[in-house]
Order: C-alpha cells, then sequence, then structure tokens
C-alpha cells in the first residue's frame, strides 16, 4: 500500500497478523443475535398490561372535557380545561412511568446528545473472480459514534467510525463530520469542518454534486449514506427572502474513494481486461494535485422556489473527481481540471415529483479534445419521474444523458479507441420501494441500465426492523455487462449479496 | 383581518357557551353540521398563528410489541384555516435521530413534501402519497397528523347532547379513502372532537381515535394526549404532547431547505 492511496490518507492505524479482523465480523453478529432474541422476547411482556387497559376503556370512552363544567374554563386563559387523572387512562401514567417523569427536554439553551451503531457486514461474491483474490467484498464490523451539542446559535458535530476490515485486514477511522456550525441571524450561517455534503435532484446520479463520492461503499453493500465522502469544507448559506445562496470551498481537493483493484475489480484500457488486487498494478495510485491554496475546490449553488418548483444553478471550479487523466512523465494517473455549470428544476407533475437537470462538464485543460491524456468535456443531462402507484408503493424512473464534445478528435487520438464510451452514453434506472408491516419492512429495488453499453446493474434490498434499535438488511448488488469495458459491465466479477445487522442507540 | 375574524369568532363561541350552560341543547346549539367540523378543524388545527410541541409516541402492534416515536413540530399558518408550514425535526427512533421532514400544507392541492437524511445530507423531495397511511410507522394516518379538510365530506349532524355533537361524515369521493363513514363526538365548548370512529363498508367500526387529555393553553383547549385503535389487529398508538406553545412568532423563512440541515433552535427550545 501507497501511503498517499486515499484509504491509507484516513487510517491512522492498522491491524495486521494472525489476530486478523476476520473474527471481528462474526463476533459482533454473534453478540448482536442473542441480543436481539433477548429484545424479542422481553417486549411482548408488557402485552398483558396494554390489554387490560384496553378492556379497561371498552367500559366507555372519555369524554375528554368531562370535568369541564364551567365556562370560565374555557374561556379562561390559565386554567386547564380537563385535568382528569381519569382511571381509564392509566396506560398513558405507566406509559409516562417507564419513560422516567419530565416528559419535554424543551426549555433548554443547551443540549448534548450521544448516539451511533453497531454493524455487521459481510458480502460474499458469487461470481468466479480471477481478479481478485478475496472472495468477500465485504467482511467488517463498525462502531458508529454520534455527538451534537447544540445551542441557539451555535452546534458541534461530530460522525465518527471505526471499523475492522476482514477483506483489507486492518482497523480503519473514519471520521465523516467533526464540524461546527454558526448561525449568523436568518440570513447567513457557516459550518465549517470535515462534513458530507450533497445538492442536486438525481437519484444515485450526481450531476452538478461534485463533492466526493465513496463508489466502493456503493457496491458492497454498506448503508447508502456511505456513498458520499466527507471533505475538510467550508460552507456558507446566504439566504434572502427565500432565495438561498451556498458556498462551499474545500481547500484541499477532495477526490472520490474510487474503486482502485484493491477491493473491486474494474477494467484497465492498458492490459485490455479487468484487474484486482491480483494485478501488480493495483491498488491504482494516482498522482494528487499539490496542496496549495490554488489546488482547493470550490463549489457554488443559488437556489430558490417559485410557487412549488424548485429552481437551482450550480457551478463548479477544481478537478474530475476521479483519475481520469494521465500524466505520462510520472507514468500515473492524475486528476485533470475541471468547471461545470449546471441548473435544475424539480416540482410536482400528474400527482407525483418531476426533476429536470443539466450539466455542462467544462474540462478546459483540453477544449478541443486533442489530449488523450485528459478526459474531453461533456454535457449531462436528467430528467425524472416518480410518483406512489398504490399506497406505500413508490416508482421513480430517471433518464440520464452523457454526451461527450469533440468525439471525433478523441477517439483519433485515443490510447485504446475500442474501449472508449460512446459519444452518446443513455443510462435508465428505475426505483421500486414497498413499505410493510407499519413500515417496519421495506422491500427496494434500484435498477441502471445502459440501454446502448447494454450494462445493467441492480440493487435489490430488503430491511426489516426486528425491534426499533435493531435492524436486518440483506441484498445484492448485481453486475452484469456484454463487455468488460463499459461502466457497470467492468464491475460484474464484483457481483455479491450482503447482509447486514445493525443496532441502533 | 385574521385577527378580527378571531375575536368574532371568539365573541361568538363565548355567547355560545355561556347560553349552553344555562340551557343546555337549548337554542344556542350549532345546527349546521358543517359549521360545526369547520370549527372543529379550527380548534384542532389552527390554534394560535404558529405554534410548537414536543409529540412521543408509543406504538403497540396486536402482539404486545411497543415501539417509540418522538419528535419536535413547528407549525405557521399561512391562512387561517388554510395552508400551513411545518417542520418535524425526530429524536427518536435512534436510527432516524436528526431526520428533518418541512411540509408545505395546502388546502386546495397536493402538499409540498421533503425529508432530509443527515446520513447522506441530502435533502429529499417527497412524491404526494396516500393521506391515509400510516404516518412514520404508527397508527396515525398522514391525515391525522394534518388535518382532513372538511370539503372532502358531508357532513350531518345526527344528535346534540349536552355536551357533545355527534357528527357523521361520509365522504363525498371514496378514492382513497378506506371507511364508509366516520362519526365525531365534538365538544360543544371546546369544538375538539373526544372520540372519532371509522365505520366500514360492512358497518363495522374497525378504527378509533380517542382524545384522552385536553389542556388549556394559552387559551387554547388543547389535545394533550390521543389514542389511535386499529381494532382489526388490537395494535394502537399513543401519543403524547407537551412543551406546547403557541403565538410564539415563528418567522415564514424558518420553513425553508436550510431548517431541514440546520433546525432553527431559537424556535425549538
Amino acid at each position: 500500500m501507497n501511503p498517499t492511496t486515499q484509504r491509507t490518507r484516513q487510517c491512522s492505524s492498522r491491524v495486521r497478523g494472525p489476530l486478523g479482523c476476520r473474527a471481528a465480523a462474526p463476533l459482533v453478529l454473534a453478540v448482536l443475535l442473542p441480543a436481539s432474541v433477548v429484545f424479542a422476547q422481553t417486549e411482548p411482556a408488557a402485552a398483558p398490561a396494554a390489554e387490560q387497559s384496553l378492556e379497561a376503556e371498552a367500559e366507555g370512552p372519555v369524554d375528554a372535557a368531562k370535568s369541564a363544567e364551567s365556562p370560565e374554563e374555557v374561556a379562561g386563559d390559565v386554567e386547564p380545561l380537563d385535568d382528569s387523572e381519569d382511571e381509564d387512562w392509566g396506560e398513558f401514567d405507566e406509559w409516562q412511568k417507564e419513560e422516567g417523569a419530565g416528559s419535554g427536554s424543551g426549555a433548554k439553551a443547551f443540549a448534548f446528545e450521544l448516539g451511533g451503531f453497531v454493524e455487521a457486514l459481510t458480502a460474499p461474491r458469487v461470481v468466479r473472480s480471477n481478479a481478485s483474490a478475496d472472495e468477500f467484498v465485504a467482511n467488517e464490523a463498525r462502531f458508529r459514534l454520534n455527538l451534537d451539542a447544540t445551542h441557539e446559535i451555535a452546534s458541534a458535530r461530530f460522525r465518527g467510525d471505526v471499523f475492522a476490515d476482514a477483506v483489507a485486514r486492518r482497523i480503519w477511522f473514519d471520521i465523516r463530520d467533526a464540524s461546527i456550525f454558526v448561525r449568523g441571524g436568518n440570513w447567513f450561517n457557516a459550518r465549517v469542518g470535515r462534513q458530507v455534503l450533497t445538492w442536486g435532484t438525481g437519484d444515485f446520479l450526481f450531476l452538478n454534486d461534485l463533492f466526493p463520492k465513496d463508489f466502493n461503499s456503493f457496491f458492497i453493500g454498506r448503508a447508502d449514506e456511505y456513498l458520499k465522502a466527507p471533505s475538510n469544507s467550508v460552507i456558507t448559506t446566504f439566504t434572502v427572502k427565500k432565495v438561498g445562496l451556498d458556498l462551499v470551498w474545500t481547500p484541499i481537493f477532495e477526490p472520490d474513494r474510487f474503486i482502485d483493484g484493491e477491493r473491486l475489480s474494474f477494467f484497465d484500457p492498458q492490459a485490455g481486461e479487468i484487474i484486482g488486487d491480483r494485478s501488480p498494478d493495483t491498488p491504482i495510485d494516482p498522482l494528487l494535485p499539490s496542496q496549495r491554496l490554488r489546488n482547493g475546490t470550490v463549489h457554488g449553488r443559488l437556489y430558490g422556489t417559485v410557487g412549488a418548483y424548485e429552481l437551482a444553478a450550480y457551478g463548479y471550479l477544481g478537478y474530475w473527481l476521479q483519475p481520469r487523466a494521465i500524466d505520462l512523465a510520472a507514468g500515473r494517473l492524475t486528476y485533470a481540471r475541471l468547471a461545470v455549470y449546471g441548473a435544475s428544476v424539480r416540482g410536482p407533475l400528474l400527482g407525483g415529483l418531476f426533476n429536470v437537470e443539466a450539466a455542462f462538464y467544462d474540462s478546459f485543460e483540453d477544449w478541443e479534445g486533442t489530449d488523450p491524456t485528459i478526459p474531453n468535456s461533456q454535457f449531462r443531462g436528467l430528467v425524472g419521474y416518480e410518483r406512489e402507484l398504490f399506497p406505500k408503493f413508490q416508482m421513480g424512473l430517471q433518464y440520464y444523458l452523457e454526451y461527450t464534445f469533440k468525439y471525433d478528435a478523441l477517439i483519433r487520438e485515443s490510447f485504446w479507441p475500442q474501449f472508449e464510451p460512446n459519444e452518446f452514453r443513455h443510462l435508465l434506472t428505475l426505483r421500486l420501494t414497498q413499505l410493510l408491516v407499519m413500515d417496519r419492512l421495506e422491500l427496494s429495488l434500484f435498477l441502471f441500465f445502459s440501454p446502448d453499453e447494454l450494462d445493467t446493474y441492480i440493487r435489490p434490498r430488503i430491511t426489516y426492523k426486528i425491534i426499533d434499535p435493531l435492524a436486518i438488511i440483506v441484498g445484492a448488488n448485481l453486475m452484469f455487462g456484454r463487455d468488460d469495458y463499459t461502466f457497470f459491465g467492468q464491475l460484474k466479477e464484483n457481483t455479491n449479496v450482503y447482509a447486514r445487522l445493525r443496532y441502533s442507540f | 383581518m385574521k385577527t378580527l375574524t378571531k375575536t368574532w369568532v371568539a365573541a361568538l363561541a363565548a355567547t355560545i357557551l355561556l347560553s349552553t350552560s344555562t340551557t343546555p341543547a337549548a337554542a344556542g346549539d350549532l345546527k349546521d353540521a358543517s359549521e360545526i367540523v369547520n370549527r372543529t378543524n379550527a380548534a384542532q388545527y389552527y390554534a394560535g398563528k404558529d405554534g410548537r410541541a414536543l409529540v412521543r409516541m408509543k406504538i403497540v402492534d396486536g402482539k404486545g410489541r411497543s415501539q417509540r416515536r418522538q419528535f419536535a413540530v413547528l407549525r405557521r399558518d399561512v391562512t387561517d384555516g388554510g395552508d400551513q408550514n411545518y417542520l418535524v425535526v425526530f429524536d427518536q427512533p435512534a436510527d432516524v435521530r436528526n431526520t428533518t421532514f418541512l411540509v408545505k400544507k395546502h388546502a386546495k392541492k397536493d402538499d409540498d413534501r421533503w425529508l432530509y437524511l443527515p446520513g447522506l445530507d441530502l435533502v429529499k423531495r417527497i412524491a404526494a402519497s396516500d393521506e391515509r397511511t400510516s404516518f412514520v410507522g404508527t397508527h396515525f394516518f398522514y391525515e391525522d397528523i394534518s388535518g382532513r379538510h372538511p370539503d372532502e365530506d358531508k357532513h350531518q349532524l345526527v344528535e346534540t347532547t349536552d355536551t357533545e355533537y355527534v357528527v357523521k361524515s361520509t365522504p363525498k369521493s371514496t378514492n382513497g379513502v378506506e371507511f364508509a363513514y366516520y362519526t365525531l363526538w365534538i365538544n360543544k365548548k371546546t369544538f375538539l372532537p373526544s372520540k372519532i370512529e371509522y365505520v366500514n363498508a360492512q358497518g363495522k367500526v374497525y378504527r378509533r381515535i380517542e382524545t384522552a387529555k385536553v389542556d388549556t393553553l394559552q387559551g387554547f383547549p388543547t389535545i394533550t394526549r390521543l389514542k389511535v385503535s386499529d381494532l382489526e389487529s388490537g395494535g394502537y398508538t399513543l401519543s403524547d404532547v407537551s412543551d406546547v406553545k403557541y403565538d410564539l412568532g415563528i418567522p415564514d423563512d424558518i420553513f425553508v431547505e436550510t431548517s431541514l440541515r440546520n433546525p432553527p433552535q431559537k424556535w425549538l427550545r
């Protein structure tokens, strides 16, 4: 492992050797499973009491204002209308007793909250992989700590993960948030520090969102939130009459946590095949821009609403988030400069919601498209529609287009023209979500399909909240493609199923 | 103008109440069911110009297993009896802590709703959905929380007792409703319902909402304890409202996207 790669930078401790993190995930599962049984057994114990009170009520519901006989009480400002400590409603009193006296946490000037979760994830590959040595794409036990200290004008937030990773055989410390928020009246606020940032209207498709993503997490069954990677940034928000302006500055460029071959295999055009950790060329170790002030990135968004419609304009000045450029002198991949300008609209349509978003990717270091070491400029467009088809059953559809400018020059100059994506790359997505059993069971399917690249990525998932703090999630990441070099096709050897168990506190 | 209307309504209410107390079920009683239901709607959902509350819910399923929900709500009326804005900040269960929910409720068209998922820092717009489905996994429906528009039903005054109006409400359109009709027991003084029973096509009561406690807060009679029962499954949800404050002067400009990311603590505490 080279110390300049993404993952090494976020890590400060590693465990190798006989202990092996491999034991950790099963261990956490072993602890959590009995715990779930205990919960399942203890909770119904409350049932008899509940039934009793139900019976009591059957005798006759309470008239809310039965005791409020005098008109003064109603017209009066202070006197309670009805404080009938009615025996019929003993279940409320019992409940209050269970939770301790003093229900509200309201009138505090300062609040401190602690939370988090413990989670185990295992995700075996279900196809044979020649490129990767490990049969698992993930096998990990994670502990998340959330701390919040809130005050009226300022607050501090911390979100940190520590996880034992049996695939990389090490312990990771990943701080996802360590930031301070300051409110300067209704018109200005700012958040400074490490944080996750997101904007734009796409569903799992990001056009104007040039904040770092973690594609490894996305394809191995980690929770959706891990698709977004944190960055050390400052965001300032100015609001004037419902028009907002967000400005984000990331002083040190934060690229994607891209697929580098170590955990997930991908197509290497130079090798002409799918490569993984068995290849000496992995993990990919790109050259990062030097950490100078002028190499930081700037993101902007101006947004507002007109009636029910949300309008936004976006701008970005920085780098491509993936190492799509080549430094020939160093013989390494690197990041080309990039500016992005775009806009989006979102609003109601025919009982559902539509969104339209467009972005122009200005790869200004090679506008003519003649330099094969720098990616060409692109237009990216998205149209989406979603609505509830039946109660608790949602459907979302998206069409996404990627058009590459100066395509003739690109093909003419490319080192491997046979592997270049099409001039027009089309992508369709479908999301289906069904909630059942009082929202405790969620069946979800997300599907990507490219009609021109003939590849697909299918994400089925079942989430079941066994009992409030405990949830089990099972799903799959299924990648198929006619060719090995297309966007999803190259990931075919990483096809996996996964199971996750999460205990929140 | 709004204040004027309110004063007038209050004066009228006072007159009625006074007369009611002397001669129960007499001339002072309202005869028009729609008028009663409109008053109920106003009393239940439009107390004050704005408000804040902390809501705790206990969900008990048919097998006796229980779950918790806890959230703070900020509300501001855009027009009295009409459009409203809501900001909901979840505290429990733990896995949705800091999830926030912005609703622009419209009397005449679908509500606009946004959900903020803090892990992804994602502001997600939510498509209009069936109003008569579970609100965040409780036995309450969205419609119970934000109110069903009185114009959607035909109202019929069935009975006037010493303390209550009994109103039968039949939906004008059966589209998207699971009940044949529902009956409201409405307190004559507060205009708050003490009980609502939903009856299905077979004539069976399958769902009941009961008021367990009413407190007068800043002059507004307020339901602070409520129980909704699913009589078919035996499950029910208890709701307890505390820290209620009306007319805080919550400005309209907090009901925006920025507040989803960073809830306005000034009004929440």
